[in-house]
C-alpha cells in the first residue's frame, strides 16, 4: 500500500520522548556537536570561540593599559622590562545558540515516512546534539495561519525530556504561510546562531520572502527541505492512472492522467524547483539540504548533515 | 430523405451508443487523491500542455488502435458495398433482356424470367438511388430493352420513380436476342460529340457501367467488344438447367401436280440432356386434324467440341390431306416445359392459285413445253414483235411474263423472269462476254433454287454485267452474276444471264423445278404458294390490291394498330415482337368492304429454345461472370465496420486500463 492509495495508512505518532530518540541513536549523536560556519558572541560564556576578546585561556594579544582596565590582566612581565602597562588580552569561549524550527503544516504531515514524524525526529536528535554539547537550543513550530510556537533557550542535556515533549505535543495541519511564520521568527529572534529550518518549502506563496527575512538576520541558515519518496519519484510509489489531485493545505484539485511523459515533466519540475531553492539559498550564504524521509535517521545526521557541515 | 435500412440502424445505435457510454464515464471518473501540494504537478500538467504541437512519434499501442478506429470509421462513412454501388462515371445503363428465352417459366415461383429480371433491375436501381446514409442519389440511369433490336424505355435520368416505372412497363417478345445495338444506344447516348471536331468523339462524358439482366443467351456476343472504360456487369436470369423443347421448323406444301393437296412438315429440337417422347397435334383452321400416330422420341442435346452444343432434332411429316381452300395450319407439341411460345408453330396457306402468265420469244419451244405442264389458267405466247405492238403504254394483265432470248427497251410495271438478255434492264451493264462458266455459289435457300442443283450447270456463253442499282445476286460466277433479282418500284424482274439453250440446263431436271419455282416466286410477289412465315424481329410486308385504305394490323394480344402502305400498293409494319397470328385487313378497293389476310409469327431460332442461364458471356476479348442477383450481392459493409469500431473502442479501453490501472 502506498500514499497514492485512496486512504492513506494511519500514521502512528510518538507518544513518548523514547519513541522521538531512542537510546542508541542517542550514544551516536553524543560524539556529534553543531557546528557553525561564523563565530557568535552568546550570552554566556560556553564553549566556542568568539571574536570578542574576553576571559579564557587562550591568549589572543596585547594592548596598551588605559584607565579603569581590570589589573588582573595587566602583563606585569613586560611592565618589568619596558616599564609601561599593557593588557593581556584572550579569547572569550562564548555558549552556540542552535534554533531548530520545524513546519507543521498540513503538507508535512504526509508520506511514508511521514514528513511531519520524520522532521519532528530531526529536530529531536538536532536538539539532542546541542544539549549535549552545552549549546543554547531553541526551537519553534509555524503551521497555521503563521502562527509560531517557541521553546527558547534550553541548555543542559538535563532538559532533554522538556524539549521532547514540546515536541511530542506539536499538532500538525492548517496551511503555513511561510513568510509570515520566517517574519516572525526572526524578529522574535535575539542574538544569532544556527538556524535549521526543516520543512518541504512547498509554499504556493513562494520561500524567496520568508527566507530572505532570516538570511538578512545575519544567522548560520540551514534549509532542510523534507521530501518522502513518494514526491521524489512517484512512478515507483505506483502512482498512475486518471486521478483527481486534492491538496491538502487549500484542498485545491487538480485533475491529471498519469502517464509516462506526465512522470517524466513532474520529475523534472521538482528538479527545477528544488534547484532553484538550492541556487537561492547558496546566493545568500544558506546551506540546503535535501532530506529524503526514506534514509534512516541516523545515516541522515551522521553522513548527510555532517558532510553538509551542520555536524562535525 | 430515405432510410435504407432504419430498423438496423436503430439496433446498431441501441446495441453501441450504452456501452460507448459507459466507456466514457468509466473513464472519467478519476481517482481523488490527497497530496501535500498540487503546485509541482499544476505545473507539470501545464508543461505537458504546454508542449510543443509536433513530437517525435513513440510505439504506443494506443496510437496504433485509435488510428485502427479511425481508419474504420473512414471507411465506413465510405460506404464501401460488395460487388459495388453505383458506377464511377455516375452513369448507369439497365439493359434488360426481353427476347423469347426470357419468357421461360423456369422459377419455382412461376413466374417468367422476364419478371425476374425487372425485379432483380428495380432492386438494383434501388440500391444505386437508394444505397446508402450519405447516398446523394445523383445516378443518372438509362433504361434499355433489348431483344433482336433494343429500345431506349428512358433516356438517362436521375428520377427513380421513373426509371422503375420505364423497367416495369417492359414487356415480353418472342424475338432472337442480340446487345450490340443496345451497347451502342449506351454509347451514343454516354458520348458526346463535338461537331467541330467533324464527328470524332470527344471522350467529354465517361463510359456508363452498363447492367445487364439476361440468361445470357446472346446471339452477337462475339461480335462485341467493350471499349476503354466500359464497364459490363452481367446479372444472370434464371436457371443453368432448363431442359426445352421446341418446334423450329415448320412447312406446308402443295405438290404441282396436286393443288388441292397439302402436306405438312415440322421438326422439333430438344435442348434437354435427356431424350423426350412427345406428341404432335396438327390442327387446321383451329380444329384438330392429326395426331402422330405414336409419340416420337427426340434425342437430347449433343454436346459439340469446343463448348457449344446442338440440340437433337427430329423431323416430322404428316400425312397429306386434301384442302383445296387456304387454311391456317398449327402444329402443337403436347408436352409441357418452361417456354411456351416455341411449343406451337403456325402457318398460314393460301388458297391454291391458277396463274396467267405470258411467254415472249423467238420460237421459246422448251419453256412453252415446261410452262405447259403447269397447272396454269392460260398461257399467252407472243413472238417480240407482237408484244411490242401492245404499245409503249402497256399494262399487263398477266400475273408473270416470260421473255425468252428478247426482252423490251422498257418494262411497264409487272413481275418478269428474263432469260438470256439484258436490253432493257439499267441496273445491270454487260461489258464483255463470257465463255465456259460454271456456277461458283448460289442462294440455296432462295425459294426459287428449290429442288434446283446448279452444281452440274455449263454454260458456253453468258454476257458479264456489273451491277449498278437495286439488284439482289442470287446465283454467281467467276465472270460475274448468272442468276438476280431487279426490284424496281413496281416491277421485279427475275433475270438469267444465259440462253438455256447455249448451257446445259435445258435437260437437266433442276431446270424444270427453277421454272415453276420463278414463277410462283414472282407471282406471290416474293412469296410463296404457301405463305413464308415471320419470324419475331421481322416486319409484316405484303403487297395490296392498288387503292386499298385504312389497313390495320391486329396482333395476337388483341392490339390494333395501323401500318404503312406505299403508293405502289405495298404494306409494312413491324417489327413484329410475338408469335401468333397478327391479320392484316384492309378496305377493298370498289366495293369499300373489309378483307384480311393472316400472318403466322414462330418462335423458330433454335437458339432461344436453349434456355440453360449462361454462367457468364463472353465477349470478343472480355468475360464477365455473372452476378446472381442483385439484392443478395449488394452487402453494404459499413454497419459491420461499424461493429469492428465497436470492438476496437472496448480493446482500447481494455489496454488503457491495463497500462494505467
Amino acid at each position: 500500500m502506498n500514499s497514492f492509495s485512496p486512504d492513506p495508512p494511519r500514521v502512528v505518532r510518538p507518544t513518548r520522548v523514547d519513541d522521538l530518540i531512542d537510546s542508541r541513536l542517542m550514544a551516536r549523536l553524543q560524539r556529534l556537536d553543531v557546528v557553525s560556519r561564523k563565530i557568535f558572541s552568546g550570552r554566556i560564556q560556553g564553549e566556542r570561540r568568539s571574536r570578542r576578546r574576553g576571559i579564557s585561556v587562550e591568549f589572543a594579544d596585547f594592548r596598551p593599559y588605559v584607565h579603569g582596565d581590570d589589573l588582573r590582566f595587566v602583563d606585569w612581565n613586560i611592565y618589568g622590562r619596558l616599564d609601561r602597562l599593557f593588557m593581556k588580552i584572550f579569547l572569550e569561549e562564548e555558549d552556540l545558540s542552535l534554533l531548530v524550527a520545524v513546519d507543521t503544516s498540513a503538507s508535512m504531515d504526509w508520506g511514508t515516512p511521514n514528513k511531519f514524524e520524520y522532521a519532528r525526529r530531526l529536530a529531536m536528535a538536532l536538539g539532542y546534539i546541542g544539549l549535549s554539547n552545552q549549546n543554547r537550543v531553541s526551537m519553534c513550530a509555524f503551521g497555521e495561519e503563521g502562527g509560531v510556537q517557541h521553546l527558547n533557550n534550553l541548555r543542559g542535556r538535563r532538559r532533554t525530556r522538556e524539549l521532547g515533549q514540546w515536541l511530542l505535543d506539536l499538532q500538525p495541519g492548517g496551511g503555513g504561510r511561510f513568510e509570515e511564520a520566517m517574519k516572525n521568527l526572526a524578529l522574535s529572534r535575539l542574538g544569532r546562531g544556527v538556524v535549521v529550518v526543516l520543512s518541504d518549502f512547498m509554499f504556493k506563496e513562494g520561500y524567496q520572502d520568508g527566507l530572505r527575512m532570516l538570511a538578512g538576520r545575519g544567522f548560520d541558515l540551514f534549509a532542510a527541505q523534507v521530501l518522502s519518496p513518494e514526491e521524489l519519484d512517484p512512478a515507483s510509489r505506483g502512482m498512475s492512472g486518471d486521478l483527481r489531485l486534492v491538496d491538502l493545505e487549500d484542498e485545491a484539485e487538480t485533475e491529471v492522467t498519469v502517464s509516462e511523459q506526465l512522470l517524466r515533466t513532474y520529475k523534472d519540475t521538482l528538479n527545477r524547483y528544488c534547484g532553484e531553492l538550492r541556487e537561492y539559498c547558496i546566493r545568500r550564504d544558506v546551506t540546503h539540504m535535501l532530506v529524503d524521509t526514506s534514509t534512516d535517521l541516523d545515516v541522515m545526521l551522521v553522513e548527510y548533515f555532517r558532510r553538509r557541515g551542520l555536524l562535525r | 430523405m430515405s432510410w435504407l435500412t432504419p430498423l438496423t440502424g436503430l439496433l446498431v445505435a441501441a446495441a453501441a451508443v450504452p456501452p460507448l457510454l459507459l466507456l466514457y464515464f468509466l473513464k472519467l471518473r478519476r481517482g481523488r487523491r490527497s497530496i501535500p501540494s498540487t503546485m509541482l504537478w499544476k505545473r507539470s500538467v501545464e508543461d505537458v500542455r504546454a508542449n510543443v504541437p509536433f513530437q517525435r512519434i513513440r510505439y504506443s499501442v494506443l496510437l496504433l488502435l485509435q488510428m485502427l478506429i479511425l481508419l474504420l470509421l473512414v471507411l465506413a462513412l465510405a460506404q464501401p458495398q460488395f460487388e459495388g454501388g453505383g458506377s464511377a462515371s455516375g452513369r448507369t445503363v439497365i439493359a434488360i433482356d426481353r427476347s423469347a428465352s426470357m419468357n421461360a417459366l423456369d422459377d419455382p415461383s412461376g413466374r417468367s424470367r422476364l419478371e425476374l429480371a425487372r425485379e432483380a433491375a428495380v432492386d438494383r436501381v434501388e440500391s444505386l438511388h437508394g444505397g446508402g446514409l450519405f447516398s446523394g442519389g445523383s445516378e443518372q440511369i438509362m433504361v434499355v430493352a433489348f431483344s433482336e433490336g433494343a429500345e431506349v424505355i428512358a433516356p438517362f435520368t436521375d428520377s427513380r420513380q421513373r426509371v422503375i416505372d420505364a423497367i416495369r412497363g417492359i414487356g415480353p417478345t418472342d424475338s432472337a436476342t442480340g446487345l450490340g445495338e443496345a451497347i451502342e444506344l449506351a454509347r451514343v447516348f454516354t458520348t458526346s460529340t463535338d461537331p467541330e471536331s467533324l464527328g470524332r468523339d470527344t471522350g467529354t462524358e465517361e463510359a456508363a457501367s452498363i447492367e445487364i439482366f439476361s440468361d445470357g443467351r446472346i446471339e452477337d456476343l462475339p461480335e462485341l467488344a467493350l471499349r476503354d472504360g466500359e464497364q459490363v456487369r452481367y446479372h444472370v436470369i434464371g436457371s443453368d438447367r432448363a431442359p426445352n423443347a421446341g418446334i423450329t421448323r415448320i412447312a406446308a406444301e402443295r405438290p404441282w401436280n396436286r393443288p388441292n393437296t397439302m402436306q405438312v412438315f415440322a421438326v422439333v429440337d430438344n435442348h434437354g440432356t435427356e431424350p423426350i417422347e412427345v406428341d404432335l397435334e396438327l390442327r387446321v383452321d383451329g380444329a384438330p386434324r392429326a395426331v402422330t400416330p405414336r409419340p416420337i422420341t427426340v434425342p437430347p442435346r449433343l454436346v459439340v467440341e469446343g463448348g457449344g452444343s446442338a440440340p437433337g432434332r427430329e423431323e416430322v411429316a404428316f400425312v397429306p390431306f386434301e384442302q383445296p381452300r387456304g387454311a391456317l395450319i398449327e402444329v402443337r407439341l403436347l408436352h409441357q416445359d418452361p417456354l411456351a411460345a416455341d411449343n406451337v408453330a403456325r402457318l398460314v396457306v393460301p388458297p391454291p392459285r391458277a396463274l396467267d402468265v405470258a411467254l415472249v420469244g423467238e420460237d421459246p419451244f422448251v419453256l412453252k413445253s415446261l410452262l405447259a405442264g403447269m397447272p396454269l389458267r392460260s398461257l399467252d405466247v407472243l413472238s417480240p414483235a407482237e408484244w411490242a405492238g401492245l404499245g409503249p403504254d402497256l399494262e399487263p394483265t398477266w400475273d408473270v411474263v416470260i421473255f425468252d432470248g428478247w426482252s423490251p427497251e422498257r418494262f411497264p410495271p409487272g413481275r418478269y423472269l428474263v432469260l438470256g438478255s439484258v436490253e432493257g434492264i439499267d441496273e445491270l451493264v454487260p461489258f464483255d462476254d463470257g465463255e465456259k462458266v460454271f456456277v461458283r455459289s448460289a442462294r440455296d435457300d432462295h425459294p426459287i433454287f428449290r429442288f434446283v442443283n446448279l452444281d452440274e450447270l455449263f454454260i458456253w456463253t453468258m454476257p458479264k454485267v456489273v451491277v449498278d442499282g437495286d439488284v439482289e445476286v442470287l446465283a454467281e460466277s467467276m465472270e460475274g452474276p448468272v442468276i438476280a433479282l431487279v426490284e424496281r418500284s413496281g416491277t421485279e424482274i427475275l433475270w438469267v444471264a444465259f440462253d438455256v439453250l447455249d448451257s446445259t440446263w435445258w435437260h437437266q431436271r433442276g431446270f424444270a423445278n427453277f421454272i415453276p419455282n420463278a414463277v410462283e416466286f414472282l407471282a406471290t410477289s416474293g412469296g410463296a404458294l404457301v405463305q413464308k412465315a415471320l419470324a419475331p424481329g421481322e416486319a409484316i410486308s405484303m403487297a395490296l390490291p392498288p387503292g386499298s385504305r385504312a389497313v390495320e394490323v391486329l396482333a395476337p394480344d388483341g392490339s390494333r394498330s395501323e401500318g404503312f402502305l406505299d403508293p405502289d400498293g405495298r404494306f409494312s409494319w413491324g417489327p413484329v415482337l410475338q408469335t401468333g397470328i397478327y391479320t392484316v385487313s384492309w378496305n377493298a378497293p370498289g366495293s369499300g368492304e373489309r378483307a384480311s389476310r393472316p400472318v403466322a409469327v414462330n418462335m423458330v431460332d433454335p437458339r432461344e429454345g436453349f434456355l440453360d442461364a449462361a454462367p457468364s458471356i463472353d465477349l470478343s476479348v472480355d468475360t464477365i461472370t455473372a452476378t446472381r442477383r442483385a439484392r443478395s450481392t449488394l452487402v453494404a459493409v459499413w454497419p459491420w465496420l461499424l461493429l469492428a469500431v465497436l470492438v476496437m473502442l472496448v480493446l482500447e479501453w481494455y489496454v488503457y486500463h491495463r497500462r494505467v490501472g
